[in-house]
């Protein structure tokens, strides 16, 4: 499968889970925890928008970009979820999600090399 | 200049970036802006948060962003168009020896050895909090294992530099904006931000003086970055949007967050609001980077003075740099001070060797010396001769630098570039009519590292 259409399929999931992300907004019990779910889902949201675009574009170079950019986020999300002020109800979805977007992108850059792209010169 | 890709990791450390192995804008704005700012700027901002409200406080900043911008984006495009490292673009104003030994004396010494060690030291201190009773987490195993980290990014090179800062960049940003919000919504709102107030006072000339003297090196030595740039304009672009959107972004967030949650440690502060593992990712991951970066410009000026492959030099910069930190490590921070001020004081003098490099690049080269086109003015071109001496190079950096030292007045690295700038163009200016031949000595350039 060319390189793109797997970028594609994996921005449009991003965006799927962008979408229940914010559908999870409500759940949050504390202020901190609810600025948290909008700004990862608000950033996932923006990702997907962009990865699908330079998808269709056929831009692998941005591609990558893209793919570093959300995983190195995503790590920073995560590492900061020992927070006590991070607690609520939402945070167990918002967790796995991340997770998974984070494996995503991990394959999407392994399939880049397996394509011949240069991952590492962005 | 040769197309042909290299198998080492010498990173083209005595010769031009080809344009094959250039970078494009974005890449160079997270290689400047993760390898420059990150957490000395945290530290800095945590400083300024300490001394002023939050509205001198961006003000200082602004004023400091300023004059750093137009500093950085000079050196920035002078890098660019020669695709040279710093110290063998020196060889032009200075001559080749006087610039390998400014180059080796201002970097290699300060900046690869010094803050490498220092940096290295405080990885160990940082481990050691961690897990006290590790014994490969005692200061001075984990400054040991860091520092072999840090030599192995650098061995890599500029390649290593901008992968780390895919990961560092947009983590540390993150993390700080989570911060910000998280000490705006826990103590009051933005209000609170704005009406805080200090826990010590400052001066404002004493907080431009703060921003302008935490990068003043960074952007002096913005060719060893910049030289992968594409285009000039991206080196500029890359240059000016880092220190108006990062720079300030990390500035700003610490300040705030300091004046609210009361210490000037930042990372403490980070860890009073519950972000753990996050304070961790920023001490670790940004000290990596500021350190993979000291030491690759220590592996340029040390290649510059004597050249063997900058890998090579890498490793051999950062050995001494790695057991003097453990040294510091085993007799617990021993005879640190001294040496910090030793370094402190030799980097004083980087801002009029900037001066004279500004003078030579922008003045005396097109309008002097007849060389309009600026690719053309710090070009080595193998099989050509060129001086070994600049006398003019030479006198302008002392006269500079005696003025850093010694004028009481204003902020010093900003006096020693502009008395250094002046000099060299009065003194360049006065040899040419007077017929003075000012370059003295000849070597003929052979390409790379074959000298």
């Amino acid at each position: 499968m060319n390189y793109e259409k797997i970028s594609l399929y994996f921005s449009v999931m991003q965006l799927v889970f962008s979408l229940i992300l914010f559908g999870t907004y409500p759940l949050n019990n504390n202020q901190n925890a609810l600025y948290h779910t909008m700004a990862i889902a608000t950033f996932m949201l923006l990702t997907a928008l962009m990865g699908i675009y330079f998808s269709l574009n056929i831009q692998y170079g941005r591609i990558v970009a893209t793919a570093w950019l959300i995983i190195s986020i995503v790590t920073a999300y995560l590492s900061i979820q020992v927070s006590p002020y991070m607690d609520s109800s939402a945070k167990p979805i918002e967790l796995a999600l991340a997770t998974i977007i984070t494996l995503v992108w991990i394959a999407n850059l392994y399939f880049a090399r397996k394509n011949g792209i240069n991952i590492l010169k962005i | 200049m040769t197309e042909q890709k290299r198998t080492t990791f010498d990173d083209y450390s005595l010769e031009e970036v080809p344009s094959s192995e250039r970078y494009g804008l974005y890449n160079l704005f997270l290689t400047l802006s993760a390898a420059f700012g990150a957490i000395a700027v945290l530290f800095a901002g945590g400083v300024l948060g300490g001394g002023l409200s939050f509205t001198n406080a961006l003000i200082a900043i602004m004023a400091g962003n300023i004059i750093l911008s137009v500093i950085g984006a000079l050196t920035g495009v002078i890098g660019a168009y020669s695709g040279l490292s710093t110290y063998v673009g020196w060889r032009f104003p200075f001559g080749r020896i006087a610039g390998k030994i400014l180059g080796f004396a201002l970097i290699t010494v300060t900046t690869g050895i010094g803050w490498f060690a220092v940096e290295s030291w405080f990885f160990g201190v940082v481990m050691n909090e961690i897990d006290p009773t590790n014994p490969l987490f005692s200061v001075w195993v984990a400054a040991l294992w860091g520092g072999a980290l840090m030599i192995l990014s650098t061995y890599i090179g500029y390649k290593a530099l901008s992968f780390l800062s895919y990961f560092i960049l947009p983590q540390h940003v993150w993390l700080i904006a989570v911060g910000l919000i998280l000490a705006v919504s826990l103590h009051g709102g933005w209000g609170a931000v704005w009406s805080a107030q200090p826990s010590s006072s400052m001066s404002m000339a004493d907080a431009i003086t703060a921003v302008v003297g935490l990068y003043i090196a960074g952007s002096l030595i913005a060719p060893d970055i910049t030289r992968f740039a594409r285009k000039p304009s991206n080196a500029v672009v890359a240059w000016v949007l880092h220190m108006f959107i990062f720079y300030p972004f990390l500035l700003i967030g610490a300040v705030a967050i300091v004046l609210l949650a009361g210490s000037v440690i930042i990372t403490e502060d980070m860890l009073k609001l519950g972000m753990g593992f996050g304070v961790l990712l920023i001490i670790i991951l940004g000290q990596w980077i500021i350190n993979t970066v000291n030491l690759y410009s220590g592996s340029l000026s040390f290649t510059n003075a004597i050249p063997i492959r900058r890998d090579y030099s890498s490793i051999i910069v950062g050995i001494i740099g790695t057991l003097l930190a453990a040294y510091w490590g085993y007799s617990a921070g021993a005879s640190l001070q001294p040496f910090e001020n030793f370094i402190t004081l030799l980097g004083s003098l980087l801002p009029a060797a900037g001066g004279s490099v500004f003078a030579d690049f922008f003045v005396v080269k097109p309008y002097i010396e007849g060389v309009k086109n600026a690719y053309e003015r710090y070009k080595l071109i193998p099989g050509k001769e060129y001086a070994d001496l600049n006398l003019v190079g030479v006198i302008s950096f002392i006269l500079g630098s005696l003025a850093g030292l010694f004028l009481n007045f204003g902020i010093a690295a900003i006096n020693a570039l502009a008395v250094a700038f002046i000099a060299h163009i009065v003194i360049a200016a006065i040899f040419k009519s007077a017929g003075v031949k000012y370059e003295l000595g000849k070597y003929l350039y052979k390409g790379g590292l074959e000298k």
